[in-house]
């Protein structure tokens, strides 16, 4: 159809600004700031907060329970199987699907897409404030457990755990913001990865460890640990967990910006 | 543009009327065709996108926002593709459909992220003026979440609007709110469309569109069914066949009558009941209280069998 007649000649024209590249940088600060507004805001933080509170209410228990001689075994089963296996990727999942799956799912993300504002800026004020949240929820906790029942006797454990915490905290919420971005079931796909994958096939399966953070949160803390990490011992050196969790990490923030960058709104009508 | 200036030295501060072109577009999801083979272009004015509910109008206005990618045909704003494009946002403003805002900002902290967003430099007095544009400037402080649905339609144009867009692209503005925000929110696309913009607006209301558009788009099934001057449009939907169901103290006297009419196309009558099919409204309106009276015959009751909208539009696209 052509267009319409033409216009009356009325209106001056619009003065036009001088069309600028795409924003950078400048952006990140208000993205991060409204994204930690609506983390805190959202009520699933506190359960966030109680999941990651869990350790240091078990290590509470033992040591009121009076656990004491074999605390620093105890404190490595805590580790290996209630922090790593399900704290600190529960805690990971939940705040990176919330950071950009919510704001998906509720539509508020279109006020940050119609901007001119590059997608890398989005994706990675979201990493950063769910990377942040999970990193001082769960670091807390794992400090506040470890001290609970190792006392300072083993700082060398305490600082191999909280390393690991922290990695495998930041590959997590990488991951998981990129898969909101992805998917729609991005809790669903990623309780499927924490619980089939790394519970059960990574488990079974030495040779899939290469694919599974909690792996490299577990390489690092005890490359770390030294002669301290006991049953934590890995036959992984700590540098290739280290350096398998930054480009997951890497690789997790790009596949997110380029998919953002081609995010397709999904309410049709 | 910079050619454009270079030529008329005497327009170099000012630029030439936005554009926006969408030809021969289409987008399906899978084998479900929401929007199918659409062109237009739009110049500074408000346009309004017509249509029922489920006609593809959000899709359509989501293509032109660069949202969604065109599975066939070409959006652009300025001769530019708008999808995956996201520097087409300094000349576009978008107000979604959606009611979804941020609940925990205010409405000054929402417009003012849109500022920044866009890179207003701060201070400029931009988000003050946005949200005195929508009469929000009393109420700014306080958090969204409190906002009653015609107040957030409100701060989201404010948003939509900090950066003194060109083009701005409205999804069913007009929901949601009281009839005085109505009129104000009307008045206020004329102002903005008065000062050069491109306004597209999308409704399933007529009168919404009548009151406020120059121009129409009707949309019916992911198909353009119209497009053209209002008035255009008003004419077509008036001189469209209707259909009236009568029922009268003498059905058969008044159906002898009748049938011999120019302007009647079709008569069938049963159950006490007369069905007359019109192609022109205006001499059968004014032909029929005279036939009748001719007749003896008195008229109980004359309604129209197809005045929804949907048969407006449903003529509009097997026309």
């Amino acid at each position: 159809m052509p267009g319409w007649p033409a216009a009356a000649p009325g209106p001056p024209p619009l003065p036009r600004r001088p069309s600028a590249p795409v924003l950078g940088a400048s952006v990140l600060g208000p993205l991060v700031d409204v994204t930690t507004r609506g983390l805190l805001g959202r009520r699933r933080i506190l359960l966030v907060g109680l999941l990651a509170l869990a350790p240091v209410g078990v290590a509470a228990v033992l040591v009121v329970g009076g656990s004491i001689g074999t605390t620093t075994q105890l404190t490595r089963d805590l580790y290996d199987s209630l922090v790593m296996t399900t704290v600190v990727p529960l805690v990971a999942l939940i705040l990176g699907t919330t950071a950009i799956g919510a704001e998906i799912d509720d539509g508020t993300v279109v006020h940050l897409l119609a901007k001119p504002v590059g997608r890398g800026w989005i994706v990675l004020a979201k990493m950063l404030v769910a990377g942040t949240a999970g990193v001082l929820l769960c670091g807390t906790s794992i400090l506040v457990a470890g001290v609970l029942l190792v006392r300072l006797d083993s700082p060398g454990l305490l600082l191999g755990m909280l390393a690991g915490v922290v990695l495998s905290v930041i590959a997590y919420t990488a991951v998981f913001v990129t898969l909101s971005v992805w998917t729609g079931r991005a809790l669903i796909a990623g309780l499927a990865y924490v619980l089939l994958w790394e519970g059960l096939v990574a488990t079974f399966f030495s040779g899939t460890r290469l694919l599974s953070i909690r792996e490299y949160g577990l390489d690092v803390a005890a490359g770390i640990a030294g002669p301290e990490a006991g049953t934590l011992g890995r036959d992984v050196p700590l540098v290739t967990g280290l350096v398998l969790a930054i480009v997951v990490t890497v690789l997790a923030f790009w596949l997110g910006a380029r998919r953002l960058a081609r995010f397709e709104i999904s309410d049709a009508g | 543009m910079s050619q454009l200036g270079a030529t008329r030295p005497d327009v170099s501060t000012v630029g030439a009327p936005p554009t926006v072109e969408v030809s021969a577009v289409a987008k399906w999801y899978g084998n479900v065709v929401a929007v199918n083979d659409i062109t237009f272009s739009l110049e500074p004015g408000v346009t309004g996108l017509l249509g029922p509910n489920g006609a593809g109008k959000s899709t359509l206005l989501h293509l032109v926002a660069g949202l969604l990618r065109p599975s066939a045909g070409n959006v652009s704003v300025d001769g530019r593709p708008t999808f995956g494009d996201p520097a087409v946002y300094r000349r576009v403003g978008l107000v979604p459909e959606r009611e979804a805002v941020f609940p925990y900002l205010t409405a000054r902290e929402f417009v003012r992220l849109s500022a920044q967003l866009q890179g207003l430099p701060v201070g400029t007095g931009a988000v003050d003026r946005a949200l005195g544009t929508v009469e929000l400037a009393a109420a700014a402080d306080r958090q969204l979440a409190t906002y009653s649905k015609g107040m957030r339609q409100r701060a989201k144009v404010a948003a939509a609007l900090v950066h003194d867009p060109a083009v701005l692209v409205l999804d069913e503005p007009f929901n949601g709110m009281d009839p005085r925000q109505r009129l104000h929110m009307m008045a206020l696309l004329r102002t903005l469309a008065d000062e050069g913009r491109v306004i597209l607006f999308s409704s399933h209301i007529l009168e919404e569109v009548e009151r406020v558009a120059e121009r129409v788009l009707v949309v019916v099934s992911g198909r353009l069914a119209a497009s053209g001057d209002f008035r255009e449009i008003r004419r077509l939907m008036t001189d469209r066949p209707h259909s009236f169901t009568l029922r009268t103290s003498d059905d058969r006297a008044l159906a002898g009558r009748l049938a011999g009419r120019p302007t009647v196309s079709g008569l069938t009558f049963e159950d006490g009941r007369l069905d007359v099919r019109t192609a022109d409204f205006a001499t059968f309106t004014r032909e029929l209280p005279v036939l009748a009276r001719d007749a003896g015959v008195s008229i109980f009751e004359l309604a129209p069998a197809d005045e929804s909208l949907e048969s407006v539009f449903d003529y509009l696209v097997r026309r």
